[in-house]
């Protein structure tokens, strides 16, 4: 177990930088996943933390000792760097079976036979695999792989581990089994890890706090509810899902509340303000299922006359999901996404060409700052179909 | 089933049908000709080698049964130290291949060494020499004090004796080789280091072992099978090779193999040609025998590693170690091509032998005013050129065949092919003498062109597979099934479709063939008579009659000529597929 610290850690492949003046900490013993889309730099992080790759700047220490420093020409190999690492090829020897694969770490570390024996057999133990010590590892399953790479990584009580998409090559049943394995067996050994993921779910499932990164950035460190629930820039909340976005202005502004006017129908909302809600431009954003609608024709019953932060609309079209409906509905020339349970457990439904009220809670919107970069095309793709659908 | 749900006595059902049937019995066809072609041009030559074995008169000629010609040649206790060299001189040279060889191939696809680069462009060049040549510019660099390496040694003051090097004798004919070899090696490393997962081995650096501990505990173990078959296949070819022991060994007395066979015919009259194909069966047996525990071996235990993503980082950065290998890299260049291709240039220059002053084209017009020299040289590129087109189309044919056909028999051709893989080329040689001469009709063959032809054809084979047999195993049949239901009939697909994604490892595999077949020496050196010799034979005559030089010229003009033949030859292709840009 031991504490991690990176500062201003960069490493260039020619022009382009990987990692950029990354600089995190982890606490001993924190789970911590670094997550972001494709080619972010995450595994460069990671690989330069192992000692696999020499990064052009920065400092990395492990527990106190400098591994890595650019400035000060320190440079420890990976194999002195006493860590763990769970590869997303599994990099199993193939010449080996499970057994020797598990004691390899061991070997290395010149721990005694007895020992060796004592300790493989209880990691083989933990992970499930006591019964297969003697296969060759070429006649496992990429489950079973997966849990000796596992075993291999924890056996020699490292003080880190460092796991690179380890679950990325098994089908979605098993990476289920396998996350809950694995979060257990973090627990048990209490070592601190730092997790590769671009798997959402993956990543707040299991993790203390996650780092969002972007072109070789940090955007933001938060826990799991945080960046779920609290996203700092556009890129993020687009990355964890928020589907719609407004331009607006905060025209209103008392405390922690504020009123935030949208562009072009003259709408307002109220909302809580975020750090970017001082008065001025901002983005506003919401996620789907925090939006809810009504017929606008449904009576005045159940809405006691609070308007507040309703607006009108019409439905465009509705997509069954199963278990759930989306609908696409046009409100002063924008189109939002509006997801709910299907049916409707109040019993009402909505189809095309309706005429709709749409209820945006005030605590369900984000507010950001309006000159945030635009998130990578691809991952706003879905946003730019929407607009299609919007504009006739 | 799709035929039954389609409506009775539509063209279309009826057409599927009929091709159906139409194409079984010609698959059958085809490969029962096979079968015939195939046990025609390799395992009839190889029984008559051992008929051979049995005869008191040479080929073609009338005489008895005997058992003579084995007890003769197996009583002499020589034979058996002749093994004793073969095998030390082929595992020596191993030693020195392997090692060699896997160094280059990890210095190319592991390290950042400056000259990299150059390693496999030197590769090609060494494996393209002929043997013959590569030999005689050893012999002339190192065999006596006029050499250029012991001129130069001379020049440097203060040195004791006047020649450094003598290429005739153990040491020299190991080396030799091995610099030739080498090539080989390296190109059958490359491979297994491009494929080996780098995550392996930094999985081992993480668990705590250090560099030299993961070349030794991982890497080499997981390379082992790789380098157990390398090493076997190394050592059969080394079993095998004839030029190097023939120009550089005997003349030191060192007898292996392939020479002592050579010299049952050759060195003794009248020749005893029962003797040479006793000793040719041992050798054959022993080369099976290799080869077969080499499938063995690789067959057993199959490494291919589960991989994801391909995790090709950055190269090792081996810091000031990479001068040394960068100065290996340029001394295999120096000693591998610069010093015996320039010794070959550098002598087809000189008056005579050693004589650095006044150069002079004399050698040259010795040449090409020599009518025998000129026909062998036409002989070479015909022969070269058609053999490594048929070995080739062979290889070819009967892998497809034995990958897409449905008949039972498929297999045999491709058995047949195999078994007889490393053939060496003196007994082939041997072998095809005895199958040819012995029959009236194929007699007349013998002093044409057309046995070299099929001769080398045959010993092509074993390479033009391996270039070949990628490529095919590719062509899903999928995607030939794709074509038949786009309507393409299956000659049409055959031709199309197939042809098209075969053509261009065919014409590698014709291009390797009818290089090294226009190099070789061992097969051709028993079949060749006054008018169809080949230039390899030409020049071993010549250089043991003394005109090196003239042999130096023969080498610098069929490399010219070769340069000619592949230009045009590429120039017509870019002219061609301009054309065919043009019509569609
Ligand atoms: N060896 C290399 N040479 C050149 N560029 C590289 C190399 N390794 C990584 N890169 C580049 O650096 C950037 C960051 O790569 P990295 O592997 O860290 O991304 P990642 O976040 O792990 O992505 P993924 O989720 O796809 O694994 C990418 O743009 C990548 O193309
Ligand atoms: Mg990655």
């Amino acid at each position: 177990m031991a504490a991690i610290g990176i500062d201003g850690l960069g490493k260039r492949y020619g022009a382009l930088a990987a990692v950029d003046g990354v600089g995190l900490s982890v606490r001993e013993g924190e789970f911590l996943t670094l997550l972001g889309p494709s080619g972010c730099g995450k595994t460069t992080t990671l690989r330069c933390l192992a000692g696999l790759e020499k990064p052009d700047a920065g400092e990395i220490t492990i527990g106190g000792d400098v591994v890595t420093s650019v400035p000060e020409q320190i440079f420890v190999p990976p194999e002195r760097r006493d860590i763990g690492m769970v590869f997303q090829s599994y990099a199993l020897w193939p010449q080996m079976n499970v057994f020797q694969n598990v004691a390899y770490p061991l070997r290395r570390r010149r721990v005694k036979r007895p020992e060796v024996q004592r300790r493989v057999d209880q990691t083989l133990e933990l992970v499930g695999l006591a019964a297969l010590a003697d296969r060759p590892v070429t006649r496992l399953s990429g489950g079973q792989q997966q849990r000796v790479a596992l075993a291999r990584a924890l056996v020699s009580r490292p003080r880190v581990v460092l796991y690179d998409e380890p679950l990325s090559n098994l089908d979605a049943k098993l990476r289920a089994a396998m996350r809950v394995g694995i979060r257990d067996f973090q627990r048990e050994l209490g070592t601190t890890a730092v997790y590769v993921t671009h798997d959402q779910v993956e990543a707040m499932s299991l993790s203390d706090r996650i780092v969002l990164m972007k072109d070789g950035r940090v955007q933001q460190v938060g826990t799991p509810r945080d960046i779920y629930e609290r996203p700092r820039t556009w890129f993020v909340a687009d990355f964890v899902g928020y589907e719609n976005f407004f331009d607006a202005d905060i025209v209103e502004r008392a405390g922690d509340r504020a009123v935030a006017r949208l562009d072009g129908g003259g709408i307002a909302l109220r909302c809580f303000g975020g750090p970017a809600a001082g008065r001025g431009r901002v983005r506003l954003c919401v996620r789907s299922t925090a939006l809810s609608v009504v017929p606008a024709d449904a009576g005045t019953a159940d809405r006691p006359g609070d308007r507040t932060n309703t607006v009108s609309g019409r439905v465009r079209d509705s997509m069954y999901l199963g278990g759930q409906i989306e609908h696409h509905i046009e409100v002063a020339g924008t189109v939002l996404r509006v997801r709910g349970a299907d049916p409707d457990p109040s019993g009402r439904a909505v189809s095309p060409g309706d005429a709709v009220e749409l209820r945006i809670p005030a605590e369900s919107i984000v507010v950001l700052d309006a000159d945030d970069e635009a998130p990578e095309p691809a991952t706003r793709g879905k946003q730019d179909n929407l607009d299609r659908v919007g504009s006739p | 089933m799709t035929a039954r749900t389609l409506p009775r006595g539509t063209a279309r059902a009826g057409r599927i049908v009929r091709l159906r049937r139409r194409f079984l019995p010609a698959d059958t066809l085809v490969v029962l000709l096979l079968v015939l072609v195939v046990g025609f041009l390799f395992i009839y030559p190889f029984l008559m080698l051992v008929f051979g074995a049995f005869r008191t008169a040479a080929p073609g000629l009338p005489g008895d049964f005997s058992a003579d010609g084995i007890t003769g040649a197996y009583k002499d206790s020589k034979v058996w130290g002749t093994l004793r060299n073969s095998a030390l001189y082929s595992g020596a040279v191993q030693v020195l291949c392997l090692t060699m060889g896997a160094f280059f191939a990890w210095v190319v696809t592991r390290t950042t060494t400056p000259l990299r680069r150059l390693v496999t462009p030197i590769m090609v060049l060494v494996f393209a020499t002929p043997t013959i040549f590569f030999t005689i510019g050893w012999g002339m660099l190192g065999r006596d004090p006029a050499g250029l390496i012991n001129a130069g040694y001379r020049q440097v003051p203060l040195l004791p004796g006047d020649s450094i090097v003598n290429v005739e004798s153990w040491y020299g004919i190991i080396g030799v080789t091995a610099l030739k070899l080498t090539a080989i090696v390296y190109f059958l490393f490359l491979g297994s280091f491009m494929g080996l997962n780098r995550s392996l081995e930094e999985a081992s650096r993480v668990a705590g072992a250090g560099r030299l501990s993961t070349v030794l505990r991982v890497e080499l173990p997981v390379l082992a099978p790789a380098i157990t078959g390398i090493a076997i296949l190394g050592f059969t070819a080394g079993l095998s090779l004839l030029d190097i022991p023939l120009l550089l060994g005997l003349p030191a007395g060192i007898h292996v193999f392939p020479t002592e066979i050579l010299s049952h015919v050759t060195a003794v009259t009248p020749s005893d040609y029962a003797g040479a194909s006793a000793l040719s069966m041992l050798l054959v047996a022993i080369v099976i025998g290799l080869v077969l525990v080499q499938r063995r071996l690789l067959g057993q235990r199959s490494f291919v590693t589960v991989t994801g993503k391909s995790d090709d980082r950055a190269r090792w950065d081996i810091g000031r170690w990479k001068y040394a290998c960068t100065a290996v890299i340029v001394l295999y260049g120096l000693l591998a091509v610069l010093l015996p291709v320039g010794q070959l240039v550098v002598g087809s220059l000189q008056p005579f032998f050693g004589v650095y002053g006044n150069l002079t084209m004399a050698n040259y017009t010795a040449v090409l005013d020599d009518p025998e020299t000129m026909s062998a040289l036409v002989t070479t590129l015909i022969v070269s050129g058609v053999a490594g087109l048929a070995g080739t189309a062979i290889a070819v044919v009967v892998t497809y065949a034995g990958k897409n056909s449905r008949s039972r028999l498929r297999s045999v051709p491709v058995m047949g092919v195999w078994i007889l893989m490393a053939l060496p080329g003196i007994t082939v040689g041997l072998a095809i003498l005895w199958a040819y001469l012995a029959v009236p009709g194929l007699r007349e063959l013998y002093s044409t062109i057309w046995i070299l032809v099929i001769a080398l054809a045959v010993h092509a084979v074993p390479i033009t597979s391996r270039a070949t047999e990628g490529s095919i195993a590719q062509i899903g049949t999928e995607l030939e099934e794709a074509a038949r239901i786009c309507g393409t009939s299956a000659t049409r697909t055959l031709v199309v479709i197939t042809g098209r994604l075969i053509l261009p490892s065919f014409l590698v595999g014709w291009f390797v063939a009818a290089v090294l077949s226009a190099g070789n020496l061992d097969v051709p050196i028993l079949l060749a008579s006054p008018d169809n010799q080949t230039l390899p034979v030409k020049a071993y005559s010549l250089y043991q009659s003394g005109d090196a030089g003239q042999a130096g010229a023969a080498f610098c003009v069929m490399m010219a000529s070769f340069i000619v033949v592949l230009a045009v030859g590429w120039t017509a292709s870019l002219l061609l597929r301009r054309l065919g840009r043009g019509h569609s």
